[in-house]
């Protein structure tokens, strides 16, 4: 199954005013070569577009963790959970 | 000014219903509950309305046990009391059978100015309650609110209808049923959380309730309750060039009556 | 700061370690408020699926049987996989289930438990505050006196960080290092629906009765391996990937589980299935080596997996349990009056937290030998290949067949000579 079928199988309560997980493009185009990001998130959020550029949404995050740990170029600026009763929720766990 | 009487009601969360693809049978076993979502925006239009009057807000609700937990999330929204008619029959219970039920405690509660509630609930959406609380208390009603303010004795509130607005005024006490858009429903805080586990509930039993016979009979019966499924015509246009297809689309989202 | 303000403790979050904490020091009187970001506990929390029971019975006796737990653990199987091939050991000792008494272990969805374990703390008179984020610690001279959320603070004598793995808070605080990405996994899981009885079937099982099962060789050679446990009325599969290594592999790890779905040895279990949950959580993976130097500072400690307190020893992870017993730790050196910290060692020693781990550390280093995961259980496929390959050709004999499957997967004597010493130096 693709992620985006499996992800909309969870409950999301996405936090439209607050994003919790930020980045810089620009770092991560000029000054990130390896790009783990793209095979490590779970939730394969963040792609590469046209031009080469990193494409991320916020909205299907599963709050692991690993896109942050993996990140050694500080392209993500910002990493947070995300607002209390914000983000997903499991059923099951 | 007296009491700004809020009502909400405790619903099986929609997005953990499962539908049976094949039966469209519908369980609600896994359903957590949540306070209905319209009463969110109802229970802040209710604090934001009796803080500007300088009175108290009070919430009430219909429902059975598992309600309990509605009364803390309720409270931590700013209401400074609660009260709770538990009965199990509020599980299906109808319009008619709650309105009898919240009315009959709005009336042991004595004082109020104005009762709130939510234009409709997430899971029936019928729009009956607010109205016929209006119409059992025989005091006036405005549906559809999306703004209101009161100044003395006088409700001013804008109605939000089809493709106009309406401004409507009424002498206190009075019902309204509000729109979701008439504030946003705040996500409670720590000392919110905090204090609503601490507030006051009051729980009635329906005997306590001065009810007449036949008050708590349904008037109406759901026979069946179903998931609905859209069925696809699943037409595929795969002939011809760009141009042909895109003709031939047109020719039939107008045949269908979509264009 | 007024009374309303102030608890003898705060514990920011509800998982298992926060919790037993709660309802510790809560059942001893103690004023504690308990802080959870999810909307229920348990609604963040995702783990694999087996929890041993005896960590509840310390919490308090017996509690073990109002638990929401699934199916307690008879099968115990370890699987070795290589492309369309597996090995598979079930290991079922009765012992572990001896009828009448507390079963060794139980599969465990931890949205249902947690939740549970939560109201079971509340009911000993523990706060449980939740959709609340703890957005950082109030320092006051040095000393923690307190948490922000929100625009909201509130002060206590003593803040317990139960954050978990990523442990913002405790981080935050100094006490906790930043992760590495070599020595953590990322686990992804999906919950796949599937009657009763179908799984009993499957499995091999009686009623109430599950299975656990690890597997090896089904991750691409990266440093990790899968898991699947019975539920009641699901399974729980997954996978974990070392994510330094996936990156260097390159393929993404929501594919490489997806494949495992697909393995003619996992396929059939599942067939049939229908997912209903998309879940991923990180785990740490260095077990006692992991445990930060300091668990405590003024006003502040740490418990839990934030504290490091997690074993992966390659047949099974415990974090779980270990994550209650430091939390009753924590709680009993609070209540014990003296000065916190040194009581804390001291209780997780009592307990015998920090030895149990101290005397795995080892395993480690076996987990840390490469061939693990790629080129073993290759090795063992291609043996078992020879062994149960008859064509009515004249056979190799097996020794020769072994030598020339370690040949084929460039296994030189020495390697093996070494990782075997190094495996049982570990054990
Ligand atoms: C894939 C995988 C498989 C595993 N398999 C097993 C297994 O089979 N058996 C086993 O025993 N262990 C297993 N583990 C390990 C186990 O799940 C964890 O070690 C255990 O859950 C740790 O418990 P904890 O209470 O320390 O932390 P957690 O369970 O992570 O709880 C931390 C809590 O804190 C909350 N929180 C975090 N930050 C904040 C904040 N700022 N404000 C408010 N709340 C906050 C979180 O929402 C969460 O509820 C597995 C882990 C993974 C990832
Ligand atoms: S936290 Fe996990 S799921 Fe969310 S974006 Fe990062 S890697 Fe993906």
């Amino acid at each position: 199954m693709e992620a985006a079928e499996l992800l909309s199988l969870n409950r999301f309560e996405v936090d439209e005013e607050e994003p919790h997980i930020v980045l810089d493009k620009e770092i991560c185009r000029t000054k990130c070569k390896s790009k783990p990001c793209l095979v490590v998130c779970p939730a394969v959020l963040y792609k590469l577009d046209k031009n080469g550029d990193i494409t991320f949404d916020y909205a299907g995050c599963l709050e692991c963790g690993t896109c942050r740990v993996v990140c050694k170029e500080k392209g993500i600026t910002k990493w947070e959970y995300p607002r209390g009763t914000f983000g997903v929720s499991y059923r099951h766990g | 000014m007296s009491n700004v009487i809020v009502c909400f009601k405790w619903v099986k969360a929609e997005d953990d219903l499962r539908i049976d693809s094949s039966t469209l049978a519908v369980d609600l076993s896994k359903s957590k509950g949540k306070i209905s979502d319209y009463d969110r925006n109802a229970i802040e239009a209710a604090r934001i309305a009796s803080e500007a009057a300088g009175s108290e807000t009070v919430a009430l609700t219909f429902g059975s046990a598992d309600t309990k937990t509605a009364l803390k999330d309720a409270l931590s929204r700013g209401p400074k009391q609660a009260f709770w008619v538990n009965d199990v029959s509020a599980e299906n219970a109808d319009g008619f059978v709650t309105a009898n039920m919240l009315a009959a405690a709005i009336r042991k509660i004595g004082s109020y100015s104005l009762i709130v509630c939510g234009e409709g609930a997430a899971d029936t959406y019928a729009h009956q309650v607010g109205p016929r609380i209006g119409a059992l208390l025989d005091i006036p009603v405005i549906s559809f609110v999306k703004e209101m303010r009161i100044d003395g004795n006088r409700l001013y509130a804008v109605r939000k209808l089809e493709d106009s607005l309406e401004q409507v005024e009424a002498d206190l006490p009075a019902v309204v049923t509000v729109l979701p858009e008439i504030n946003p429903a705040p996500i409670p805080g720590l000392k919110a959380v905090l204090e609503g586990g601490k507030k006051p509930v009051t729980e009635f039993k329906i005997q306590d309730l001065d009810l007449e016979d036949g008050d708590t009979s349904r008037k109406t019966d759901v026979v069946s309750f179903k998931g609905c499924s859209m069925s696809r015509k699943k037409i595929l246009i795969n002939e011809g060039d760009a141009k042909e297809r895109v003709t031939a689309l047109v020719a039939a989202l107008k045949k269908e009556g979509v264009l | 700061m007024s009374g309303e303000d102030k608890f003898d403790v705060i514990i920011i979050g509800a998982g298992p370690a926060g919790t037993a904490c709660a309802y510790t020091l809560a059942k001893e009187g103690k004023n504690v408020l308990v802080i959870e970001r999810g909307v229920t506990a348990g609604s963040k929390n995702v783990t694999g699926g087996r929890f041993y029971t005896y960590a509840l019975d310390l919490v308090e006796p017996g509690l073990w049987k109002d638990a929401t737990l699934e199916r307690k653990v008879t099968h115990e199987q370890i699987m070795m996989m290589d492309g369309n091939q597996s090995i598979t050991i079930d290991y079922s000792n009765p012992l572990f289930n001896k009828e009448g008494e507390m079963p060794q272990s139980f599969t465990i969805l931890r949205a249902v438990f947690d939740e549970w374990f939560a109201s079971k703390a509340e009911e000993q008179g523990a706060v449980i505050a939740c959709g609340i984020k703890v957005d950082g610690l109030i320092e006051e001279n040095g000393r923690i006196t307190g948490v922000k959320a929100g625009g909201d603070e509130m002060f206590a004598d003593l803040v317990i960080a139960a954050d978990g793995v990523n442990s913002m808070i405790a981080r935050e605080a100094g006490l906790v290092p930043e992760l590495s990405d070599k020595t953590i996994g990322v686990g992804v899981k999906e919950i796949i629906e599937l009657p009763a009885k179908t799984i009993e079937e499957r499995f091999h099982l009686k009623p109430g009765e599950g299975a656990s099962l690890l597997m090896l060789g089904c991750t691409e050679g990266i440093h990790g391996g899968g898991f699947l446990y019975t539920n009641n009325e699901s399974i729980s599969l997954g996978c974990v990937f070392t994510p330094s290594e996936a990156a260097a592999h390159g393929r993404q790890v929501h594919d490489i589980f997806q494949d495992l779905k697909m393995h003619p040895s996992i396929y059939p279990l599942i067939e049939g299935g229908k997912t209903v949950e998309y879940g991923a959580h990180l785990v740490r993976e260095e077990g006692y080596r992991g445990i930060p130097k300091q668990l405590y500072r003024d006003g502040l400690m740490v418990i839990g997996e934030a504290a490091g307190f997690v074993l992966n020893i390659g047949y099974t992870i415990r974090g779980i349990d270990l994550a209650i017993v430091s939390g009753v730790a924590a709680a009993r050196a609070v209540i014990s009056g003296s000065n916190p910290g040194p009581a804390y060692l001291e209780e997780l020693k009592n307990i015998k937290l920090l030895p149990s781990m101290k005397a795995v550390d080892g395993y480690f280093d076996l987990l840390e030998i490469h061939r693990l995961y790629e080129t073993y259980p290759k090795v063992a496929g291609g043996v078992f290949n020879k062994m149960y390959s008859i064509s009515g050709e004249t056979p190799v004999s097996i020794k020769k067949g072994i030598w020339g499957v370690l040949k084929d997967n460039k296994v030189s004597l020495w390697q093996l000579v070494k990782d075997g010493i190094r495996g049982y130096r570990s054990i």
